[in-house]
């Protein structure tokens, strides 16, 4: 498994270029081009607001960023593992004539979904100012959120994709999951309105306890809660673990099931 | 030895592989194929042979015989169900030329992103790109124009000035020569002998026999029923074209 991690290593610059492969031909035919990557979680900011404060009356304060912070990294996390989920699929005539260590492939849509992300501070920020909320020192921790949500989804993402190359039916499947997924995670509402018995249960979604660490940080200025958020990262880092050696054990046909 | 296959055999399932939630209800109701049914279908029998360091190594046989599926087991491609292959040092294939293109980039994104397929890093690429260009004989107005607009013969020289540049030391050559005009075809077949000379072991299939005669020491015949010899090119050439006679 070192050895593997060092390979995909040695591949970096293949990494970076299908990633930005992707960035490029995402808009390549559009008008607007890269813009939408900002305006499309704007458009959506303004359908959750509508829906969620002006029709169900939701009684937080300053309502509009706290969805920017959970709907940011949802978006991420959404787009990130779902076009993931279908890389090796959609990448077939590729992988069945050249040979490349094949998690390349889906942890280069991990990082192109990342630098999107990361453009989409950009509206993050200003937000911030709008509220005129200043930021704390705890925003120092972000970072390290934004870290374990990648180890997350880096991890689904491997397990994912080489699971729907033998069962297609997974794509399928993720797509109403992820849709559930988004009702289960803190993004339109906060935890604490959850009522407790079913909040134990999504305290095992790590998404809801990035969500929640993401607005301790960002939105009220608080340091994480430690607990939850090491027993993620643990979490997640077994689960990578586990994913690599899966991937690592059915990558070897794959090619026979493409 | 730099290429070593040792009792390799390989057989794909034929069909069947992917049955699906139609096909598990029409078994249990009795009709049609049993679920879970396939058939193997044999390729490569107990293959043994290995190549020595800076050997160009020419593959010749029927279609189906296997050649391909054997220069996909050496570039790591395909595992075999039997025995080993191993394969030391970099290794660059042109199992077919061009995948990886991206028609809507231009043909430098391309050269970046092949080139990355391929092992390459960024800087080493940018080191290379003016000798790439050069020697595909592109027109410098075409380089940055997306390559769905190039010809295929464009298309394939690009594609091949990229694998040959990308300082392999193991080159697996799949009929590349196929396209391109005689001019570039010549240029590509010099191009290989100094490779060769400057220590590159190559593997080359090709159905052009006389490039086969031109290049290869030692040559693997792949009958097509399961059987394969190795010998030197003049005598399997001579072997290949005797069993098309019969």
């Amino acid at each position: 498994m070192i050895t593997k991690m060092y390979e995909v290593y040695r591949y970096r610059g293949l990494l970076v270029n299908l990633a930005l492969k992707e960035l490029r031909l995402q808009y390549k035919h559009s008008f607007l081009g890269f813009i939408w990557s900002m305006l499309n979680p704007m458009l959506m900011l303004v359908v959750y607001v509508v829906a969620f404060k002006f029709i169900l009356r939701s009684d937080i304060k300053d309502f509009t960023l706290f969805l920017l912070i959970g709907e940011l990294p949802w978006n991420f996390f959404q787009s990130g593992v779902l076009s993931s989920t279908n890389s090796l699929v959609n990448n077939g005539s590729l992988i069945s004539k050249v040979y490349f260590p094949r998690e390349v492939i889906p942890i280069s849509l991990i990082i192109s979904n990342f630098l999107n992300f990361i453009f989409t501070l950009i509206i993050l920020l200003f937000a911030i100012l709008a509220y005129h909320r200043s930021l704390t020192i705890n925003v120092l921790y972000f970072p390290l959120i934004l870290l374990a949500q990648l180890i997350f989804m880096t991890s689904l993402s491997l397990l994912l994709s080489i699971l729907t190359v033998r069962f297609r039916d997974v794509y399928h499947l993720m797509q109403v999951a992820l849709m559930a997924w988004f009702y289960v995670s803190p993004v339109v509402y906060p935890l604490s309105h959850v009522p407790l018995k079913l909040r134990i249960i999504l305290y095992f979604n790590p998404m809801a306890d990035y969500i929640e660490a993401y607005r301790r940080v960002l939105f009220y200025g608080q340091p994480p809660e430690w607990n939850l958020l090491g027993l993620c990262i643990a979490g997640s880092v077994i689960l990578l673990i586990a994913s690599m050696g899966l991937f690592q054990k059915w990558s070897r046909d794959l090619v026979e099931y493409l | 030895m730099v290429v070593e296959f040792d009792r390799v055999t390989k057989y794909f399932l034929i069909g069947h592989r992917t049955n699906g939630i139609k096909d598990a209800i029409v078994s249990v109701l009795g009709k049609g194929r049993k679920y879970g049914e396939h058939t193997r279908h044999g390729v490569v029998r107990d293959l043994t042979f290995a190549v020595a360091e800076g050997e160009t190594f020419g593959i010749i046989g029927p279609n189906g015989a296997g050649k391909s599926t054997i220069l996909k087991m050496a570039a790591g491609i395909l595992y075999p169900n039997k025995g080993t292959v191993s394969v030391k040092g970099r290794v660059s294939s042109l199992l077919e030329v061009g995948a990886g293109f991206q028609p809507d980039l231009t043909g430098r994104e391309n050269i970046f992103l092949y080139g990355t397929i391929l092992g390459l890093t960024k800087s080493e690429l940018k080191r290379e790109l003016e000798s790439i260009v050069d020697f595909s004989g592109i027109d410098g107005k075409f380089i940055d124009v997306p390559v769905k607009y190039y010809s295929s013969g464009m298309y394939m020289r690009l594609a091949f000035s990229v694998a040959v540049h990308s300082q392999p030391e193991v080159l697996i050559a799949d009929e590349v020569l196929s396209v391109g005009d005689s001019n570039f075809q010549e240029k590509c077949l010099r191009k290989i002998s100094e490779l060769r000379a400057g220590g590159v072991t190559v593997l080359y299939v090709s159905h052009d026999l006389s490039s086969i005669q031109r290049l290869c020491e030692n040559v693997l015949l792949l009958k097509g029923d399961g059987t394969a010899s190795v010998g030197t090119a003049k005598e399997q050439i001579q072997a290949y074209l005797h069993l098309n006679s019969i």
